[in-house]
């Protein structure tokens, strides 16, 4: 393990959002056990009260995952200096099997407690809690991936060893160059990508207007505008971030959120965020329309959800297109 | 207006200390009337106005509020039902120190996201009816027993509720300003505000602007069987 | 969404004025809070703005360097080493190097002599690689741009010395005067001061004296055919390794140093340093954590009835659980930027005062250098993950059970 305050803010980190989470996940069982919502019996007020708590702690574990998220990679990308063969946080991410898959259960984690969120707000709307045995219920769903992500983390961290002048020779390192993230991504052409991303986002969009207008394909705009996370995130590592970088052959998902790159990247990736949370929140909303007390309130949470991801993407798409646009880099 | 049918109240269920506050009251409080309820301490006078008020629920029975069933409602629902509906006047004035009467009377409306400029006019409007405007900037440390109680009662006012609830207005205050108050009392009356009151003051339940009295005993009407 | 926005000021503004109404209960909390985020932040800020010096310092230095060890240990470097070396395909030169240590038994301190490389300074600069630097196992070297020692060896002049800052406030001696040394034989042997180095560099300079190789074979008695250590450096960096391989292979009693290993060493060394003091300082961040939970739960009876109040005229748990979620951002803003322009202050423009020995010392001759500010965005994540998290999360279920007061504990609670 490497002493540096970075990594164990990290730990710190995970740990705590493992802590919360299952200590919410533990009342959401409960809850979800024993919710009688015609009882006034102090027990049925006690789980009422529990509710507040569980939210209040999810939504925090929701901002933590996603500043957490960005410590990991700014941490990565303190370290990389310390392992032969890394030029950015990429390489160090790759030092070892866990880096990535770490990496992959913040995101999906992240986007999972977004998801949660929206069920919650929704539910909130109605007075006889409609929603309440599944969002626990995914909330129980929920907790083993954290807490597998908090595993990861410190299977990571802990096995990470700087590769460090030794005492008594000079130890020559075998200098072979740890390939970075994805070397199939990078290798992905770039322009046809670049058009890849753009159809994409344009399919988005025009779903998403159209749900947005008439109400309708709801479904078809949430399955679009997670296409399109997933060709974002591929066509930054194969071709924007080449623009960004103005360099041709750095195919690097996390060098733009660094200071050099004006933090650009925090934007692009919180823009990608807000539109795929929001956009998967559709979907996620949709079956319960029919309820009686939610009735009223869905369908303007819908059109919310559909504006957000609708304008996370719109300005994802500016930005990148400015971007490329004043990017010295030609192809 | 209300209607309350075999509301029970048990505090500490399964514990040793279990009691049961209310045993079962039926009742019906009509609209733009002044009801008294009233009753030895510990009669369950205070429990059962704070169901009826919206801020805690039975253990059993059914509540119903302009014919809607509001038992089973989520606390969430419950406050915004209470903060339209009724308007709090408590023994104790419970003012918030250290803030001013103005900031006091505004306070129940700040969770309803209301613009500052239209609720500080209304809260003004009704400080100067109750002859409070000099004050309205003093704090709350600084008013007489009776203008701190006219402050809560302008509190009370601030959300335009249909129900006036007091609970031991009279308590803490002298004859001629408990007069002061049920000549307020009328005034509400007046608007078409309903009003309930739970008092064992003698100077309350035999005042002739009161409709209806109430008697509990023991967490049950007067009268009826135990 | 207006009436949302309308709301949250409203509970801002309350929040703003409870928490004045309550100055001495929140001071206490801030100062210690302040107090902790300084701490942790000149530990971060000072260790990582040394390793930024330290590596733009080593950056500098040659890429690889090659040493002779006999029974283990880091001996003289016979001329012939060179000559064979720069044999080797792929180097482009090879330079010996002539350093050491002398103790000065008067003052206590340890100096580093050095003889600056052959080439004058505008030479130097035309062969940039070549620039000739001292590094043993970590610190000390040379320049960065004009720091410091762009002297050539022919500008000293033979009995003369250029110093680094430290020396001279220690010996307090300046331009002109001459310092009497002891040579390996144990003869007197003065040397004038023709010169001090620029304090740009002093963390790196300020032990440092600079002389001619003649005075300095004599001072160590060091023959001709030998130097301390070879600097080599390479036409293409991707070879340094093979290379270095080839050059263990033909003299297996050496031992290359490839610059970037020095770069990794120093980096964990720091990195160890500052991640010790964390840990060590952890415990203090768990007190205070201990504090504010406590702080948090054991609310005074004022505040209980504050709360009954709001609940009972119409504000919901949720209201009170978003006022102590500002009531928590206001306090650890304050805290956090407070802790942090002190941490910065005190690290950048005070020299860390405070424990400047504890996280340096490896010299009694100080060095007196200003550290370039810098703060990066990784570290005010790392600090708010160590400081702001801890204690917001400390907060979170005092302040739910504080809003699940009874609404009607308002009504039930007698007397003032």
């Amino acid at each position: 393990m490497i002493m540096h305050p970075a990594v164990i803010a990290n730990i710190i980190a995970a740990l705590t959002v493992s802590l919360m989470v299952v200590y919410s996940a533990y009342y959401g069982l409960q809850i979800y056990r024993h919710w009688n919502i015609e009882s006034g019996s102090e027990l049925q007020l006690t789980l009422e009260r529990r509710t507040y708590l569980v939210s209040t702690l999810l939504s925090y574990t929701f901002g933590l995952q996603l500043i957490s998220l960005f410590l990991y990679v700014f941490t990565a990308d303190t370290l990389y200096p310390l392992f032969v063969g890394a030029m950015c946080a990429a390489g160090a991410l790759s030092v070892n099997a866990f880096g990535y898959p770490t990496l992959i259960l913040k995101v999906g984690n992240f986007l999972l407690a977004g998801l949660w969120l929206v069920l919650n707000h929704a539910d909130n709307q109605a007075y006889d809690y409609p929603l309440i045995r599944k969002k626990y219920l995914l909330l129980a769903v929920i907790a083993p991936f954290i807490v597998a992500e908090t595993i990861v983390e410190l299977a990571y961290f802990l096995k990470l060893d700087a590769n460090v002048i030794t005492s008594c020779c000079g130890a020559l390192f075998s200098s072979e160059r740890v390939e970075g993230l994805g070397s199939e991504i990078a290798a992905l052409p770039a322009l046809p990508t670049l058009w890849a991303f753009y159809i994409s986002i344009a399919a988005a969009l025009l779903s998403g207007i159209y749900f947005y207008l008439r109400g309708k394909g709801g479904y078809v705009y949430s399955a679009l505008a997670v296409v399109a996370f997933f060709v974002s995130i591929v066509a930054i590592i194969s071709c924007i971030s080449l623009y960004i970088y103005e360099l041709p052959t750095h195919h690097c998902p996390f060098c733009i959120i660094m200071e050099e790159y004006n933090y650009i990247g925090y934007l692009l990736y919180i823009l990608l965020f807000s539109a795929v949370v929001a956009g998967a929140g559709i979907a996620v909303l949709i079956p319960f329309r029919g309820i009686a007390s939610l009735s009223s309130a869905i369908p303007s949470l819908l059109r919310r959800l559909a504006l957000t991801s609708i304008v996370s993407y719109t300005a994802f798409a500016s930005v990148v297109t400015y971007r490329i646009a004043i990017s010295n880099l030609v192809m | 207006m209300i209607e309350l049918f075999d509301v029970r109240k048990v505090f500490n269920t399964g514990k040793p200390s279990e009691y049961s506050a209310l045993n079962g009251i039926s009742l019906n409080i009509s609209s733009n009337k002044v009801t008294v309820l009233t009753g030895p301490s510990g009669s369950g006078k205070t429990t059962l106005l704070s169901i009826i008020g919206c801020m805690s629920r039975p253990t059993a029975g059914r509540v119903k509020l302009s014919g809607r069933e509001i038992t089973s409602l989520p606390e969430r629902f419950l406050t915004d039902i209470r903060r339209k509906t009724f308007g709090f006047i408590f023994q104790q004035h419970n003012l918030i120190k250290g803030i001013t009467a103005l900031e006091n009377v505004m306070l129940p409306a700040y969770p309803l996201g209301e613009r500052h400029g239209p609720l500080k006019e209304r809260a003004m409007h009704l400080l100067d009816r109750l002859d409070l405007s000099r004050k309205a900037h003093s704090r709350i440390e600084w008013l007489s027993g009776g203008e701190a109680q006219r402050v809560g009662i302008v509190r009370a006012l601030i959300n335009d509720p249909s129900v006036i609830i007091a609970d031991e207005p009279t308590s803490n205050l002298d004859t001629k300003l408990s007069y002061r108050f049920l000549e307020i009392v009328e005034t509400f009356k007046k608007d078409g505000k309903t009003v309930l009151i739970t008092s064992h003051d003698p100077l309350v339940y035999q005042a002739s602007v009161v409709d209806e009295v109430v008697r509990l005993r023991d967490g049950r009407l007067e009268g009826e069987a135990p | 969404m207006k009436s949302w926005i309308e709301k949250q000021k409203y509970i801002i503004d309350f929040t703003l004025s409870s928490l004045l109404r309550r100055k001495v209960k929140n001071i206490g909390l801030l100062i210690l809070y302040a107090l902790i985020v300084f701490i942790l932040a000149s530990v971060m800020f000072f260790t990582h703005a040394i390793k930024k010096e330290a590596s733009l310092v080593l950056r500098e230095s040659p890429e690889m360097i090659v040493q002779k060890v006999v029974a283990g240990r880091h001996d003289l470097m016979p001329l012939r080493y060179r000559d064979e070396i720069l044999k080797i395909r792929g180097v482009q030169a090879v330079e010996g190097r002539l350093w050491g240590y002398y103790f000065d038994p008067v003052f206590g301190a340890n100096y580093t002599l050095l003889v600056p490389p052959a080439t004058t300074a505008t030479e130097q600069a035309e062969t940039e690689p070549m620039r000739t630097v001292v590094t043993e196992n970590e610190h000390r070297h040379g320049p960065e741009e004009q720091a410091m020692p762009l002297v050539g060896a022919e500008t000293i002049g033979a009995g003369n010395i250029v110093i680094g800052n430290g020396i001279a406030r220690v010996r307090n001696a300046g331009k002109g005067e001459f310092i009497l040394f002891r040579t390996h034989a144990g003869e007197g042997m003065p040397l004038r001061i023709k010169d001090t180095l620029s304090s740009a560099s002093e963390l790196v300079s300020s032990d440092l004296i600079l002389m001619t190789e003649p005075d300095f074979r004599r001072f160590f008695g060091i023959p001709e055919n030998y130097v301390t250590d070879l600097a080599v450096s390479v036409r293409n960096p991707e070879e340094l390794s093979t290379i270095a391989a080839k050059i263990t292979r033909l003299f297996p009693d050496s031992r290359p140093i490839i610059r970037d290993e020095i770069l990794r060493t120093y980096d964990s060394i720091f990195n160890w340093r500052g991640g010790m003091m964390i840990v060590i300082l952890s415990a203090a961040v768990l007190a205070f954590v201990i504090f504010a939970w406590d702080k948090a739960s054991g609310l005074s009876a004022g505040e209980r009835r504050e709360i009954g109040i709001l609940k009972a005229i119409g504000w919901e748990t949720s209201d009170i659980i978003r006022m102590k979620f500002w009531e928590g951002a206001v306090i650890s803003l304050t805290a956090f930027l407070a802790g942090v322009i002190l941490a910065y202050i005190h690290v950048f423009f005070t020299h860390s005062l405070v424990f400047e020995p504890a996280l340096k010392g490896w010299s009694t001759l100080y060095p007196q250098f200003k550290l370039m500010p810098f703060v990066s965005a990784e570290q005010l994540t790392t600090l708010f993950f160590l400081t702001v998290v801890p204690y917001t999360v400390s907060t979170i279920v005092p302040a739910w059970r504080a809003a699940t007061i009874d609404p009607d504990a308002a009504m039930r609670h007698t007397g003032e």
